[in-house]
């Protein structure tokens, strides 16, 4: 049997709307498929992510400070444009940046806060991730690990995670799928009378 | 469509020795019921996606469990 598609009855514009529409939903679904798994990972905390967050508070007190000259200077003491204060409010133009405990490869943890989870480890030392080939593969040494590494790595240079039988990934994916298949389905029921079956 | 369990996996001091600990609610609803703490073992998977392990005899590790006795079960794979 063949289906010959015919000229529809809803206008062309309402069935490209359609089109885009499931195409769109189409590209959420492989999105989602891509980054998530059926099974629900924790999120490994702190560690890792902790220079970055010391960058941004160092900017954030920065810009803080900056909200304050320019709060007092409101009226161009400079003879700065609106621009130049709304680049200076906004950091990019003249932020003083405390660089004192920024990260450096060369710089010891001296004078840092030292987390009683991080075995001695400054916050700064361990979110300086070495590379793969600096680790030793646990079937070489032996050791899987020894928590001598930062969490979550592995002192052979894998990471630990924690995994739950938790689905809500699995019955989100559910409801789009079935919330496709019947928009598709409702796409088929308004374009029935136009199909022509031989 | 999924368990309902929950959990956390930090590195803590516990009992004076650091340590990984998981921390979980377990529940069986919708057929769930597991926990587990995950590492890979191949460090490139460019290179493989295994290891060779052919000249060990076997994994030690130290595990201390503060559940209820004989109602969970403990498994490695």
């Amino acid at each position: 049997m063949t289906i010959l598609f015919q000229k529809p009855t809803s206008t062309y514009s309402s069935r490209m709307i359609t089109v885009i529409l499931l195409c769109f939903m189409q590209s959420i679904l492989i999105f989602s498929n891509n980054h998530h798994f059926n099974v629900a990972a924790f999120v490994i905390p702190t560690a890792m992510t902790s220079a970055s967050s010391r960058i941004v508070s160092s900017s954030t007190e920065a810009r803080a400070t900056d909200d304050k000259v320019d709060s007092s200077t409101t009226t161009n003491k400079n003879g700065d444009n609106k621009a130049m204060s709304f680049l200076k409010k906004i950091g990019k133009v003249g932020t003083k940046v405390d660089f004192t405990h920024a990260i450096g490869v060369d710089e010891g943890s001296g004078g840092e806060k030292v987390s009683s989870s991080l075995d001695g480890k400054c916050e700064h030392d361990i979110a300086i991730r070495k590379a793969n080939h600096a680790y030793k593969s646990c079937v070489e040494s032996g050791m899987i690990d020894d928590l001598s590494e930062a969490f979550p790595i592995t002192s052979s240079g894998t990471r630990w995670a924690g995994v739950t039988d938790n689905g809500e990934y699995i019955i989100l994916y559910y409801i789009i799928y079935i919330y496709c298949a019947l928009c598709f389905m409702y796409y088929i029921l308004l374009n029935l009378s136009s199909f022509s079956f031989i | 469509m999924g368990g309902v369990s929950s959990g956390t996996l930090v590195r803590e001091d516990f009992n004076g020795r650091i340590s990984n600990v998981l921390t979980a609610n377990v529940r069986l609803e919708n057929n769930g019921g597991f926990v587990q703490m995950v590492t890979d073992l191949a460090l490139d998977h460019s290179v493989s996606n295994t290891v060779d392990a052919s000249q060990y005899k076997g994994l030690e590790f130290d595990v201390f469990y503060t559940g209820v006795a004989d109602k969970e079960n403990f498994n490695v794979q």
